[in-house]
């Protein structure tokens, strides 16, 4: 498969496509149009995070951004916690609906969504509003279990909530969202980790208590539970975050099929003592060493996925409490090449039909069909990607020329004849990844 | 397509299926549901079907089913029969088993062996030549409608000359491949123009028969005339179609004399004209408040009788520009309206035993039922260029009628020497056209479910609304919205395919649909 499929990436001076860029916006912010000057020479998806709601600037950075020339898909998330902000919207929905690249505006909400009946309607209201101004529209939801695991009948409290929580998103459905997800409340995490330096503990509720590794874990195997509940009846769920020390739960994104947020988990089986590697000009403010204590949830966080805060701080992942760079101080290209990341994300060993990977189960698929591509292969100076939908593959040369033979016309006999039998396991892994389609 | 050749009987599927095939999941799915039932909606082949809950529950248990994995994954048959519930199936049991498992399969929801059922890519069969010439006869009326792209107030009348529409008729029947023809006339209000009418009409007959083809004509008008010309139009072997918008009420809220006098009797009085003269007349109505759907359909079967109408909802063009409200609610309020015609022609047809045939609801029947597209704007690229042209008062020619005075789209003029065969195939604007209008190159488009339903849409509508013809259907809530409603409609009355009247005869209805 190495015929193919570039193993490492510690040669590479930047992330394989796609690239996604989670970011905090605010109006004062006067950093940001030129991060995303940065950012639009590394990502290929940009989700835009309006923490305090949606004004005439920010309206004006999505514009510049559908009207440029590398053309990103666009991602917007609009909190629904203000006060009336369905009137607030309103008047941007058209100008947004006209915008061409904006794939989806996805709408913050909390478990008081679900909960409180005009919280419910006027978030409803607004997704059908937005959703018949032509756009694709979302659920996220922010869910917060510690809070409720201390005190009698955690579960029992925490079920109850699910129940409301479910027909919130059974309407939102309705509404016409057409994407739905959960990630954890940012005070999730202070009250796991008791130990945090007092410089990052700003969200750290201050009655913080402890919570037992065995209630949470309790609680996210209930959510997990109903989770797959709701799988079972069509309504597919997913995590744009993981939930941390959730694999004391029997968790992973692979397994349960939620593989379609943006926590792409690319090895079903993670190892406990992953470190990175890091780079000699490392901020300083981040010690290698501790990663070894997190808890690392087996996704893309700065390998495929990066998070920007309000203050420009660029961290692997919202949650995350370390710091890769200030892009008010340094230029991305120059944070990126301060470190390297270990290619054990890399989905390589997990690629199908690879003697590494677990699904190397040899699949008989009959010669007489053709690989229609559902990629898209780019071409940047330091490799080839295979790019479908948040995944991506870094080819060889060869891999290149097999992929760009790929085109519907050629069956794969022709590739066995031309690129040697270990092709059409590549294909094969293609096919399981859904980069193409088999025809006749 | 080897052991599964097209028109799969369940019993051949049996048969061929051995115990060492792999199915594999479809990964990307589109999932709705509503109490004890499931929707799927596999987007790349435009499938779907309706499950029981207890059967979707099975299916994803087994991972045959996976909602919300952009991966395939894949099991053995002889592995799946041992988790077939009951452990020991009786023989009825795994007929039942292989029956889901067949549904699946010809809806592209299943694929053996790397097999998928129906081939996505030969899902848009678009013509190479158009067979629809529209001729814009004039760019005057004799109505000033509120909503209008036509200026009445233009002292140029803007008549096409008998000259230029016979070298239009000639060069469109001689010069473009295909056997059958339809030449609309068009306008404007084209009756202001009879002398052409006539002439053109005369001409045309004539041309097509020593050509050697299948002549249609047809003229779109306000009905005003209707009164002076219905016999010649008789004599002349012209199909009418007639644009009435509804019941007076809502007939002279929009169109109006330049006076502001409605035109509602005036065009009853042509509508009885032309029935006497013996012409069967088409009506048109277009929608401009969503709650009169129901009202304009019960006034065209009661008031006129008709069995088979169009409502079109009212396009972002004109001075509907600033005439109308464009809101955000505007695509929810117009599904929720236009779905009530459903039950409309449901009790239509209990009350008289015949379906009706409102357009474009037995379009979006047809579209679910059948692989084809029967009609061009339903199409990915569209039917502009490819199934239609366009021509102005003045000669130029045009992808589509919607276009015609647009100079940005004009693609020549019918005095140029080259041929309009040539013309068309090594037109650079109508490979960008057809580029840019294939539902997969619209980037509002992609991931939406229903996009090889219907396609991307109007491209005049794109251009007008978004100024951008790589832009979606500004209408694509509604569409989305229909579509997945009548979806569930079908599943819960079969007898609603009914609806699909005269597209039967262009579609081939795929076997086990349901």
């Amino acid at each position: 498969m190495k015929k193919f499929l570039k193993r490492k990436i510690d040669l590479l001076p930047q992330r394989p496509e796609p690239f996604v860029f989670r970011m905090e916006i605010t109006p004062e912010a006067r950093w940001i149009k030129s991060a995303l000057n940065q950012l639009l020479d590394f990502s290929t998806i940009i989700q835009l995070e309006a923490i305090e709601g949606l004004s005439d600037e920010l309206l004006q950075i999505v514009q510049d951004l559908d009207r440029h020339p590398r053309e990103p898909k666009i991602r917007l998330i609009l909190p629904s916690s203000q006060n009336n902000f369905s009137s607030s919207f309103s008047s941007y929905a058209k100008p947004l609906s006209k915008l061409k690249k904006s794939t989806i505006v996805i709408f913050l909400a909390s478990i008081s969504h679900a909960q409180e009946p005009s919280l419910k309607n006027e978030l409803l209201e607004t997704i059908k509003s937005f959703s018949s101004a032509g756009l694709k529209t979302g659920l996220l939801v922010e869910l917060a279990p510690t809070e409720l695991a201390s005190g009698i009948e955690t579960e029992a409290r925490f079920k109850a909530q699910l129940l409301a929580l479910e027909e919130l998103i059974a309407c939102a459905a309705h509404a016409g969202a057409l994407e739905m997800a959960l990630r954890p409340s940012l005070s999730y995490i202070p009250r796991l980790r008791p130990n945090f330096s007092e410089k990052t503990s700003k969200h750290r509720p201050t009655e913080a208590t402890d919570v037992s590794v065995s209630t949470l874990a309790s609680l996210l195997s209930c959510l997990l539970s109903w989770i797959n509940e709701l799988k079972a009846r069509g309504l597919v769920l997913s995590f744009e975050e993981c939930f941390p020390l959730a694999s004391s739960a029997p968790y992973s994104h692979l397994t349960q099929g939620l593989n379609k947020g943006f926590s792409l988990n690319l090895n079903p089986n993670p190892e406990p003592n992953f470190k990175l590697n890091l780079g000699p000009n490392l901020n300083p403010n981040l010690d290698p060493n501790n990663f070894t204590n997190w808890p690392m949830p087996n996704c893309r966080q700065a390998f495929g996925s990066c998070f920007i805060d309000r203050n420009g701080l660029i961290k692997p992942c919202r949650l995350s409490e370390y710091i890769l760079g200030d892009l008010k101080e340094k230029q991305l290209k120059d944070i990126f090449s301060s470190f390297i990341f270990s290619d054990r994300h890399y989905c390589f060993s997990s690629f199908p039909a690879t003697s590494s990977s677990s699904l190397n189960t040899p699949v008989r698929l009959d010669s007489g069909l053709k690989p229609v591509p559902l990629f898209q292969l780019l071409h940047r100076n330091w490799g080839s990607t295979l790019v479908h939908g948040y995944d991506s593959l870094l080819l060889s040369h060869k891999g290149v020329r097999l992929a760009r033979s790929i085109d519907g016309r050629h069956n794969l006999r022709w590739f066995k004849k031309k690129f040697g039998a270990k092709a059409l396991s590549f294909i094969c892994g293609l096919f399981l990844k859904g980069y193409i389609r088999l025809e006749e | 397509m080897g052991k599964f050749a097209p028109d799969l009987t369940f019993e051949k599927f049996r048969e061929n299926l051995a115990p060492d095939d792999l199915l594999f999941s479809v990964p990307d799915l589109y999932f709705s549901f509503r109490p004890g039932r499931v929707l799927i909606v596999e987007p790349e082949s435009a499938s779907w079907i309706v499950l029981p809950q207890a059967d979707f529950s099975f299916l994803t248990s087994t991972g045959l089913i996976n909602p919300g994995a952009n991966e395939r994954t894949f099991r053995k048959l002889a592995d799946l029969n041992l988790i077939a519930p009951p452990s020991s199936p009786s023989p009825a049991d795994y007929d039942n088993f292989l029956r889901l498992l067949y549904r699946l399969f010809i809806r592209n929801m299943l694929t053996i062996n790397g097999y998928s059922y129906y081939q996505p890519s030969s899902l848009w069969q678009v013509q190479k030549y158009p067979h629809y010439f529209n001729l814009h006869l004039t760019e005057s009326c004799n109505l000033a409608c509120r909503y209008c792209r036509v200026d009445h107030n233009s002292p140029d009348p803007m008549m096409m000359s008998v000259e230029t529409c016979k070298k239009i008729i000639r060069r469109v029947l001689e010069e473009i491949p295909g056997q059958k023809c339809i030449i609309g006339f068009h306008g404007g209000e084209p009756l202001l123009n009879i002398e052409v009418v006539v002439e053109g009409s005369r001409y045309a007959r004539e041309v097509a028969a020593s050509a050697g083809k299948e002549l249609s004509l047809s003229l779109q008008t306000n009905g005003l005339l209707l009164g002076r010309y219905s016999q010649l139009l008789k004599e002349l072997r012209v199909d009418v179609g007639v644009s009435i918008d509804g019941p007076e009420e809502i007939h002279n809220r929009m169109r109006i004399f330049r006076s502001g006098r409605g035109s509602f009797q005036e065009v009853m009085a042509g509508i009885e004209a032309a029935r006497k003269a013996g012409l069967n007349p088409g009506f048109l109505a277009v929608i401009h408040e969503p709650e009169d759907y129901l009202t304009v359909a019960r006034f065209m079967v009661e008031n006129l009788q008709a069995k088979s109408f169009r409502l079109n909802y009212s396009c972002y063009e004109g001075r509907a520009k600033k005439v109308l409200s464009f809101d955000l609610q505007r695509a929810a309020d117009f599904a929720y309206h236009w779905l009530q015609l459903i039950d409309f022609a449901r009790e239509e047809f209990m009350r008289t035993g015949t379906w009706l045939s409102i357009d474009d609801l037995n379009l979006f029947v047809a579209h679910l039922v059948s692989k084809q597209r029967p009609h061009m704007c339903y199409r990915s690229p569209c039917g502009a260029g490819n199934s239609i042209l366009g021509f102005g008062h003045d000669g130029k020619i045009y992808p589509c009628e919607e276009l015609v005075g647009k100079e940005e789209f004009c693609l020549g003029h019918i005095d140029d020497p080259t041929s309009l065969g040539r013309l068309l195939s090594e037109s650079e604007l109508l490979a960008t056209l057809a580029r840019n209008r294939y539902v997969d190159n619209v980037p509002a488009c992609a991931d939406c479910p229903w996009r090889h339903f219907h396609g991307a849409g109007c491209l005049n509508k794109s251009y007008e609304y978004f100024g951008d013809i790589a832009h979606r259907d500004p209408m694509c809530y509604f569409y989305r919205t229909v579509f997945e409603e009548l979806l569930w409609r079908l599943s819960e009355n079969q007898e609603i395919k009914n609806l699909i009247s005269y597209y039967k005869k262009y579609i081939r209805m795929e076997g086990e649909w349901l």
